[in-house]
Formats: structure tokens, sequence, C-alpha cells
């Protein structure tokens, strides 16, 4: 008996070196990615920074995208990612995945600004009771989460209304068909100047960190560590500046660079989470 | 089977048949072509389509994918996958991720309609594609699609079906509408064939209404066109094949000998006429060389083309001698040559006639007329004999003192004798035009001259009978032409004798102009004009017939034997010539004629011998009434390159006159008719007279008729001339430079032979006169004296040899027909002794003929004769013979100083030319020396008085007068001095006048000597 448990303690041990070493060598790491855009866009933008990656730090990345939001949550929250580049694991329901931070994209932190247009007679958060406020959508953290989470707080029932992204609800405001909106308050700022408008802050919340590279805790050390050296060095490697160059213009934007973090600088989203009034549907 | 087998005719396909068949097989071509083009374009536009098709599927596909794959949802693909593959022509849609898990869908599976031989020739398979997913770099799976063609397969199928089943449809419709149209348009074709068949039958009277479509009415038009033509073609070969047989059997029973030759000159024909003529049968003649068969004599052919000998190819028609069977016969040959439509020589025509009875017939006949010939002749000397010793003789009678009783008888006799000559000599003429014996007898002669000539001898009978006679000749009529000038006349005078015959009161005119006029000939039209009684337009022909006027009493009333028109036509005719008339009963007659003659190349001898061109430039006025005389003058004015204005009256005249007074051009001669109805010549001329403007002016005058007392009218008004019309251009001439005082006798001699009485006359000559009539013996004696000769009379020709023998003469008048001996045989043995006589000049000899046949001048010239005068003889016609065998210019008239007399001088007066200055008129001639007799000393004292007076202007218009009236009387020697005292007036000067005016005024005694003393007959 117990040499039938010792050839099947060996062959389960052998097994598991075999299979964690077949893991480790063959089996590429997933790293799942928020759905902010397509998959195949979010394919067209991760893929080349994956592959640079991967050969940089020797650990093999693969993307992994969700249909929609909620599935994405669904599988940060059963923790069968090993990278993440997103912000759900910072909701409440999901922190218990037990993702660590190891880095984040580069740029300040963004804040959630509730905006009327300059010659508006809402003078106010008062002012909205019962009025049309436009937010992006519902899981927008700077536009909606902040915003909304104000209102409720200041007891103040609007009619929310969600124009699909942030500029959509700026063209409403702009257009007068909203009596305030709920924006990221770096994007209101650049949009009013490109379109030549003027516009006043009700409300602003303060600074937040949103998005953060994070590595599952069934990830070994050295392979986080090569990874999130990997991200790093990609702004110093013109090799990687050229990936992240290439992949930026895929989607029209300026290019990512990656900056060390850790858990302690999400510290407020994570807090917002935990008392928010805000029901945060899963995407 | 043995080479000679009927080869059997093709089957033969109906028109309709043909037509379907042929249609048919052209649309089913065309369809076939059609459907094949058609369906491969289809097949390739499926073709294209399928590849399209997939490549779009491929496109919508992969971007579709993409995102699932990216996620790994394969359930989207799968379900994907099967929506798209619903589509009928995909086959299968599958997606095979890397790790090779494989999602796919089958298409519905399309079955194929088509048949199999269909799908094998489309040659449309499936089309497949498979294409890698790939996403930023990642491969993520392949998605395979392919697509089937049954689908494609079945819409070319059923396509190909619809179309085929069209272009059936379509087929079969053109071809029932052929059919259709085919049955229509060839019933008239059905019946065109039938129509034919008569036709062919021999139903040519067959014709087919015009219906159907209009290529068969185009057919059924040509065949009815064809029928006529073909049955107006028989008709005209049936009337040809008639002809042809009545020609033939013309031909065949001709009494003529006809037969035609070959090109080899073998007998081709042989008609009854040949057989009876040469007694050959036609199977003996045809196929026998014509030479072989001795037809007529080559030798003695006589003809005007003569080819005796048969077997050329020339036209000949002579007349020979024939060996016949009835022995040599007299025949007449005909030889045609035969050619072909296109001119090829086929053969000869030969008519060969037996001519011996109509050769006696002919000798007989010749023999006849030369028996009547002959008699003629007698006849004609034997009438005119006589007449020429009556009419001769009263004109000697009448140059007699006789009283005036007598004078009227022998006058009446005279006139009475030349009328019957008239009529003998009209008859005689008539007689040789219907014996076509007149021949012209053509010579050179000047047109002018011969008309006025002509026209002068009718002057006194138009102006007798107070007429206007009046001629003009257009100026492009030539004026030297040969013709015979004598029948000219003749025809002329007869027309003119006619018109003043049928004129009581007006004119008659004579126009000449040319018809054509070329190098060498020249057609004159002729017309004389009268404004007498007219003659009815149904008479018009007929007074051209012998013996015919226009009416019976017309000859009652004037007389004539109505032979004059007759001859005149045929004399007309025989000089190339028309002649007609133009009339209106009681407005007058307008009788024309042509006459076709040559011009001569050398100017014709003449009259007009003074030069005209002291009148050069001259400025001339002329007027007359008479329109007809406005044109001859202005032609002649014209002519002599004077300036001439012409007008119609007496008004006009002074009105010319006075503008050009005025204009400073005044008129240096002046020519007026005497009688014009507004103002006469002579009040137009006192006019003159009365004006000192245009007292330098000549004025001469122009009439018609000399009235007593004109001429001391005329010399109390200062007209410097008087002409009597008509007048010719030389003698208007010649006035024209005596009343301007031009010396006419120094240009005569420059230009010509002198007019008659101004030059000395011919030396004496002895002339042997040889004529047995004694009344002839005398009358020609007594000419000859009359113009100054020696003369020996001789009975007969015989008489006439011994004289010539025993004396000289020189010259001999010979009358042709003498007994003993006639005048040719007298000449021919004067020659033949002349001839044994070298050194003994050549005797000029005259005959003296009837001239009543033609021929006679030449057998006289033949006989050795130099000239013949034709009985009656008349003293002009002999005194001019007598000039022109002695070399010297003709004498015009015979009024000569009798044998031995004096010969006149220079001063005396000249009664031939002063007779001829006032145109024959004795009486005028007369009363124009009276006035000359009482004038002359007067002017003659003036011409004295001027002398000394020293006054030259007095001198020379005084001298200007009295050497116009010398000149008028021929005194030429004295008209001479006093041109030599004009010109010293002229000149200014009188000094040396005395003498000349001394030697003028002894000629000027002697002269009215002449002229007052008695007249000695």
């Amino acid at each position: 008996m117990k040499a039938r448990i010792t050839t099947l303690a060996l062959a389960v041990s052998l097994l598991l070196v075999t299979g964690t070493h077949s893991w480790s060598q063959s089996q590429p790491f997933s790293f799942g990615v928020i759905i902010h855009r397509s998959p195949t866009s979010t394919a067209e933008f991760w893929n080349p920074i994956f592959r640079h990656v991967s050969e940089r730090s020797g650990v093999p990345l693969r993307l992994k995208t969700a249909s929609t939001g909620s599935e994405h949550t669904a599988m940060v929250r059963r923790g069968e990612l090993h990278f993440l580049y997103s912000n759900h694991n910072f909701i409440n329901e999901n922190q218990a995945s037990g993702y660590r931070v190891f880095a984040r994209p580069r740029g300040d932190a963004g804040q959630g600004q509730i905006v009327v247009l300059a010659d508006s007679p809402i003078r106010s958060l008062a002012d909205l009771e019962g009025k049309d406020v436009t937010f992006p959508h519902t899981a927008a953290f700077l536009g909606y989460h902040l915003t909304m989470d104000a209102l409720l707080r200041a007891g103040i029932q609007v009619k929310p209304l969600f124009a699909g992204n942030q500029e959509g609800a700026m063209g409403q405001l702009k257009a007068r068909r909203t009596a305030a909106a709920g924006v990221s308050a770096e994007v209101m700022q650049a949009f009013a100047r490109r379109e030549g408008f003027a516009y006043r802050v009700l409300w602003i919340s303060e600074k937040y960190l949103n998005l953060a590279l994070s590595a599952s805790p069934a990830v070994p050390e050295d392979k986080v560590r090569a990874v999130s050296e990997a991200f790093l060095r990609m702004a110093d490697d013109p090799g990687g500046i050229k990936v992240l160059t290439a992949s930026a213009a895929v989607v029209n934007q300026t290019p990512l660079s990656f900056v060390a973090a850790t858990d302690l600088e999400f510290v407020n989203m994570l807090r917002f989470y935990r008392t928010t009034r805000v029901k945060i549907e899963p995407q | 089977v043995n080479g000679s087998r009927v080869r059997r005719a093709p089957v033969s396909l109906s028109l309709t048949a043909r037509l379907v068949l042929g249609s048919g097989l052209a649309l089913a071509g065309c369809a076939l072509a059609l459907l094949y083009t058609v369906l491969k374009e289809e097949i390739a536009d499926h073709r294209a389509a399928l590849s399209q098709g997939l490549a779009e599927e491929m496109r919508f596909a992969i971007p579709a994918i993409s995102g699932p794959a990216v996620v790994g949802d394969y359930t989207v693909i799968e379900q994907m996958l099967k929506a798209r593959a619903t589509q009928p022509t995909v086959a299968r849609f599958g997606w095979t991720d890397d790790s090779g898990h494989t999602v796919s869908a089958r298409g519905p599976g399309v079955e194929t309609a088509a048949p199999p031989w269909f799908v094998r020739w489309l040659d449309l398979s499936s089309v497949e594609q498979s294409q890698p997913v790939v996403v930023g770099g990642e491969q993520y799976g392949t998605v395979l699609l392919r697509l089937t063609p049954a689908l494609a397969i079945n819409k070319l199928w059923h396509g190909f079906l619809q179309k085929l089943a069209i272009l059936v449809l379509g087929a079969g419709l053109s071809l029932g509408m052929t059919l259709l149209v085919l049955r229509t348009g060839l019933r008239p074709l059905h019946a065109l064939a039938a129509s034919a068949r008569r036709f062919g039958q021999g139903d040519h009277g067959v014709r087919i209404p015009l219906r159907g479509p209009a290529e068969t009415a185009q057919c059924i038009g040509a065949f009815n066109s064809m029928a006529e033509s073909i049955e107006s073609l028989l008709a005209s070969l049936r009337r040809s094949e008639e002809k042809s047989r009545i020609l033939a059997m013309q031909v065949e029973q001709s009494s003529d000998a006809i037969f035609s030759s070959d090109l080899n000159g073998v007998v081709t024909s042989w008609n009854r006429g040949a057989v009876r003529l040469y007694g050959r049968r036609a199977e003996e003649a045809l196929g026998a060389p014509l030479r072989e068969l001795d037809l007529w004599d080559c030798s003695k052919a006589t003809a005007e083309t003569t080819m005796p000998c048969p077997g050329r190819a020339r036209p000949a028609s002579f007349e020979t001698c024939a060996k016949t069977r009835s022995g040599v016969v007299e025949v007449s040959v005909v030889t045609t040559p035969l050619v072909d439509d296109h001119g090829g020589h086929l053969g000869e025509l030969c008519i060969v006639r037996d001519i011996s009875a109509l050769k006696r017939k002919e000798a007989a006949a010749e023999a006849a007329s030369h028996a009547k010939s002959e008699f003629l002749a007698v006849m004609s000397h034997e009438i005119r004999t006589p007449m020429n010793g009556v009419i001769g003789m009263t004109a000697l009678l009448l140059d007699t003192e006789l009283t005036t009783e007598q004078q009227v008888y022998a006058e009446t006799v005279r006139r009475s004798g030349e009328a019957l000559l008239a009529i003998i000599n009209d008859i005689l003429d008539f007689s040789k035009i219907e014996a076509g014996r007149l021949e012209l007898e053509p010579a050179p002669f000047p047109l002018r001259e011969a008309i006025a000539e002509a026209l002068k001898t009718l002057a006194p009978l138009a102006h007798g009978k107070g007429l206007e006679l009046a001629y003009a000749i257009g100026p492009d009529v030539p004026d030297d032409l040969i013709g015979d000038t004598g029948r000219l006349s003749q025809v002329l005078l007869n027309l003119v004798g006619n018109a003043i015959k049928f004129t009581d009161l007006g004119e008659v005119a004579v126009h000449v102009t040319a018809e054509t006029v070329t190098p060498d000939d020249v057609t004159l039209r002729v017309a004389v004009q009268d404004t007498g009684v007219g003659i009815p337009a149904d008479k018009c022909q007929l007074i051209f017939e012998a013996f015919t006027q226009a009416d019976a009493s017309i000859t009652r009333q004037f007389g004539g034997t109505g032979l004059g028109l007759a001859i005149s036509r045929r004399l007309v005719h025989l000089m190339g010539g028309r002649i007609g008339v133009d009339s209106h009963v009681g407005l007058g007659s307008t009788f024309h004629f042509t006459a076709q003659l040559r011009r001569s190349p050398q100017p014709a001898p003449r009259r007009l011998a003074a030069s005209s061109r002291a009148l050069r430039g001259l400025r001339v006025l002329a007027a007359d009434d008479n329109a007809t005389n406005r044109q001859l003058l202005e032609a002649m004015l014209t002519a002599w390159e004077t300036t001439a204005t012409v007008v119609d009256g007496g008004r006009a005249a002074l009105a010319g006159l006075e503008e050009a007074r005025r204009a400073g051009q005044a008129f240096r001669l002046v020519l007026l008719d005497a009688r014009m109805p507004d103002l006469d010549g002579f009040a137009v001329a006192e006019r003159i007279r009365q004006d000192p403007a245009l007292v330098d002016a000549t004025v001469m005058l122009l009439t018609s008729d000399v009235k007593t007392g004109d001429l001391a009218r005329c010399r109390n008004l200062g007209i410097a001339h008087h002409l009597v019309k008509p007048f010719t251009p030389s003698e208007l001439l010649n006035a024209v430079l005596l009343a301007l005082g031009e010396d006419v006798d120094a240009t005569r001699a420059m230009a010509g032979p002198a007019p008659p009485g101004t030059t000395a006359h011919p030396p004496r000559l002895q002339v042997l006169v040889a004529e047995d009539n004694a009344v002839n013996q005398q009358l020609i004696s007594r000419l000859l004296e009359k113009l100054g000769h020696g003369v020996v009379v001789a009975a007969n020709g015989q008489e006439a040899i011994t004289m010539y023998a025993n004396r000289p003469f020189d010259l001999v008048v010979m009358d042709v027909q003498m007994p003993v001996m006639d005048g040719l045989a007298a000449t021919a043995a004067i020659r033949q002794r002349e001839a044994g006589h070298p050194g003994r000049p050549r005797l000029p000899i005259i005959a003296l003929t009837a001239a009543a046949m033609p021929g006679d001048r030449e057998r006289c010239l033949a006989a050795g004769m130099d000239d013949y005068l034709t009985k009656p003889i008349k003293l002009e016609d002999l005194a001019a013979m007598l000039d022109g065998l002695s070399g010297r210019p003709r004498v015009a008239t015979g009024l000569a100083t009798p044998a031995g007399a004096e010969s006149p001088g220079q001063a005396d007066f000249d009664p031939t030319a002063a007779l001829a200055y006032v145109g024959g008129d004795r009486e005028l001639l007369g009363e124009l020396l009276t006035i000359f007799v009482e004038d002359a000393p007067m002017r003659m004292a003036e011409i004295r008085q001027a002398i000394a007076r020293g006054e030259a202007a007095a001198l020379r218009h005084s001298a200007h007068s009295l050497k116009g009236a010398l000149k008028v009387l021929g005194a030429s020697a004295a008209a001479g001095q006093a041109l030599r005292l004009e010109l010293l007036g002229q000149e200014g000067q009188v000094i040396g006048a005395d003498e000349i005016a001394a030697a003028l005024d002894r000629d000027l005694d002697r002269l009215l000597h002449s002229v007052t003393a008695p007249k000695d007959g």
C-alpha cells in the first residue's frame, strides 16, 4: 500500500513536475485585456506588444480577451488569467483573486467631472435635480462611477442618459440636449478646446490612476519579474518603441509606455469601489 | 454506255424549297452562332461571378471570423459559418484553428438540372479558397470556402432552352412569312411563265397585267416590253422580208442584167435579165469568174466615171459594148461595191443595160436638136439682119435734116424696130434657155459702175414719167466681181423696166446688198422696189411663168411679151440665185433676186478715173428727200473720205449750214436735190447765195428731171454744177472735182483711161468691111466714116480675100455668114496667107454675128478672128472695139467728128463731153449752150476788169465760174486757162494774168464761134 502510495505520489509528482515544466515551457501565459475595443482591434494592438515582451522576457504570452466586460470580470474573478491589463481587479467583488500590480501606463491620474455649458442657468449639483444628465456608459470609471457616486451621495436624483462614450456625452451637452454631463476632465478639456465652446464644472473628483498591469499570484515570481522588466524597458528599447508606436497607430492614440507600479498607487480606487453607492454592473 | 449517254438533269428543287431550305439553313446557322456566342459570354460571366462571389465572401468572412477567433468563441464562428452556408452557391464553409480544431458548415446542395453533356460543354467547376486569419501578426486559424457552379449551370441551361425556343420560333415565323410572301409573289410569275409559253407558241399578242410585288411587276413590265419589241420586230421583219422578196423579184424580173460577184470576182447572183442579155443560164454563170464571162469590152468603155474592168472596189458608170447572144450591142454598165454594215467589202454589183435602142433615139434627137439649133441660128441671123438695117438706117435717118413730121415718123420706126428687136431677143433668149443652150460668159466687172450704167439707160424713161430712179449699194458689197454683167444687167433692166412701167407716181429704188461675202465669192441680193400698182398675192408666182402676166389686161395696157420675168428667173437660176417678189396691191412691189458671183482678185476696168484724194476731209452737206438717194450719197461721200453730213430736206440743209457756220466749220460743198417737198434745191441755193457767210460754199444741184429754165436758174443762183440722176460714182466725182475747180484731166491721166471726147481721136484707119447685105454695108460704112475711118466694102468672103491681097488694111470687119465664102473661111484664108508672109503684120479681124447661139464667139476666135460684134451694131460698141484693137482707151459714145474733118482743138466745143455731162439730153445741152453764149462774154469782161483793177478775189471768182462752164463744154484748154487765172487770183496776184486772159479770150472766141455755128448734121 505504501509502495502503491509512493508510486502514486511519485507519479503525481512526476506528472506535476512534467506538467509544470510543460506549462512553463510550451503553454503560453494568458494575458487578459480589458474590453475597450473590439476583440480584433484589441488583438491588433496587443499581440505585437505581447510578442515583443515574450521575446524579451522569455515568457510566452498569449492574448486572452473576453466577448463582453462581464465575461472579462468573470475571468478576473475566477483568476484564470495569468496577467491583466485592466482595472476590474480593483472592483470589490474581484479583489479576492489576488492580482498584484507590477506596472501601469505612464501618465497622470484622471478626474471625473460634472459639467454644464458656461451659459447654463445651472449653478450647482442641486440644480440638476430631476434633470437629464448624460454619461459615457455604465462602465466608465471617471465619467460615470465617480460622477454618479457624487450625485447619489449629494442625494440628487437625475435622469441618467448614456451616450456610448466620452465625446458622445460631451456632444449632447454642446447640442444642449442634456442639462449636464459626466465626463473625464482630461477628455473634456481637449474636446471643448477642439470644438470651441466653454463649459463650467459643477463638480470634480479627486485624482485616480485607472488601469494597471497585474499578475496572478499563480504566476511564478521570476516570470512576473521578467515580464515586468520587459514591459518597463520597452520605452527605452528601439524595438519596443517601434512596436508601441505601431500599435498606437492601429487605434490612433499616443503610444503607450509603462512605468513600475504597486497596489498602493490604486488604494483610492480600491476604497472607492468598496464604498461607492453606484451599482457597478459587471462589464 | 457508249459515251453518248444523256446526263440526267440534277434534281431540281423549286424556288420555294430552295428559299425555305436556304433561309432555314442560314437562320439555323445564325441562331447557333448567336446561341454559342451568347452562351459563351454567359459562361464567362458566371465563371467570373463565381470567382467574384468567392472573393467577396472571403472578404466578408475573414474580418467577421477574426473577432470570435481572437476571443476563441467557436460557437459564434459556427453560427456564422452556418448562416453564410445557407447561400445556394456555397458548397462548404469551414474554420480550422491552429490546433486543428475544425468547425464547418455545408451548403444547401443545389442539384444540377442540366444534362451531363451540357455540363461537360460548359466546363464550369467548383471554386475554392482557404485563407488564414491573422490578427496583430498572430494566426488564429484558416477559413475554407468552396462555391458550387450548380446554380450557374442551371441558369445557363434554362437560358439556353429559352433562347433555343425563341430562335426556333423566330426561324419558324420567318420561314412561314417567306412561304407566304413567295406564294403571293410567285403567282404573277406563274402567270408570266404561262404567258411566255403562249408567246413561244406564237401568241404574240399576249400581255400580262402589271400586278404583284414591284420586282415581279418589273419582270412583267420587261416581258411586256420585250413582247412589244419582238412583235414589232417580227412585223418589221415581215415587212422587210416582203420588201426583200419584192426587191428580189424586181431584180430577178428586171429587164436589166443584174449580177453580183464576190471579192474573188466569182459570180454570186445572175438574174433573168442577165440570162436574156448574155444568153447564159444562171447555172452556167454562177460560180464562174466574172472576167472569164467576157461581159463587156473594157477597151471601149466611155463615161464620166470609167471603170471598165470588173472586180474593182470603186463605183463606176460607163458605156461600152457587150457581146450578147444577139451580137455586140451598146450597153451602159453601173458597178457598185457591195459593203456590209461595217463598211467591209463583200464584192460588187453590176447592172448592165442594153442601150442600143436608146442610143439610136438619142442620135436621132441630137440630129433634130442640131437641126433646130441651126434653124434657130439661121432664123436669128435672118431676122436680125433686116432688123439691123431698119434700126441702124433709122438712126442714121434721124441724124439728117428732117421735118418735124418726118422726125416723128422716123422716131416711131426706130422705137417700133427696137421694140420688135427686144421681142425677138426675148424669144430667142427664151428659146435658148429652154433648149439649155444659154451659157453665161463671166468676165471681171466693176459692180457699181455696171449698176449705174444699166440704170442710166432707163433714167429717161423714169424721169419721163416723173419718177425718182434711185439706187443704193451697201458699203460691204465688193465692187470687183466676175460675172456675166450683160445677163446681170438684163435681169436688172427687166425688173426696173417693169417697175417703171407699172409705177405712175413715186419712185423706183434699187438696193444691192451682200447676203454672204467670202474671200472668193459673194452672193448679191438685188431688190427693185417700186410704188406702183402692186400684184395680187395669187399672181406673184404666176408672173414668173413664161407668156404670163398678172392680168391679161396688162398686156393690152402695158404691152410686153410676158417673157421678161421668165427669162430673168432662168438667168437668175443660171447665176445660182433665186428670184421672188413681195407685193401689196396699191402699195407697190419689191422684186428681188440673188446671184452668186466670184470676186475678182484684180480690180476690174472701170470708168472711174479721177482721184478722190483731193476730196479727203472736205466738209460736204448733201440734202435729198429720197432715202435711197441719201444712202447712195452717203456711201459715195464716205468712200471718198469726205466729212459728209446728209440731211433729208431743204430746211434741214439750211439748219445744217447755219449750225456749221456757227461752229466755224462751214461746208465747202453743198449737194442739193432739186426737187424736195419742203424747200427745193433752188430755194436752198438762193438762201446760200443771199448769205454772205455761205458764199464760199460750192453748190451742186442733183435732179431727176431737167425742166426748161432750170439751167438758167442754176446759173443765176451760182450753182456750180448740175447733175442728172442716176449718176455713177465716177460721174459725181468728176462733177464735184470740176465744180471745185480741181483738174480732172490730170487725175484721170494718172488713174486710167480718159473719158470720151477728152483725148485726141484715134488715127484714121483703112477698114475692109465684108458684108453681103447692102443695108448693113451702108450702115457699117457710115458708122466707120463717122468715126473717121476709111472703108472698102466686099460682098462676100472671097471678095474680101481678093481685096486683102490687093491692098493693105488696118482692120477687117467680117460678117460670119455670107454667100460664096463665109467669114470663118475667109478669116482662115487670110490667116493662112499671113502665115506665108512672116514679116507682114497680123491683121485684126472683127466678126459680125447674130450672137444667136452660144459658141459663136469661140468659133470666131478659133477661126482666127480677134473679136466679135453682135448685130445690130451700135456705134459705141464699134468705136470701143476699134479702140481696143488699136490699144487705145475705148470710146463710149460716137458723135465724133466726120472722117477727114479737122481734129478739134482743145479750146473747141466738145459736144460728146457736153452731152455726157447733161445725161444725153440734147435739149438741155442746147439750153446750156444758149446760156453759155450769153454768159461767157460777161465773165470774160469781169476777168478783164478784175485784172485791170488788180482785184485778185474777183479774178478768182470770175475765172472759177467761167472754168466750170468751159469744163462742161469739154473745152479743156480754155478751162485750163481759166484755172490758171483762178490760181493767180487765189494767190492774190494779177501779174501775168493779162497774157493768160488774152489766150483765154482767143479760145473763147473760137469756142463761141463753134457753138453758135449752124449744125451741119
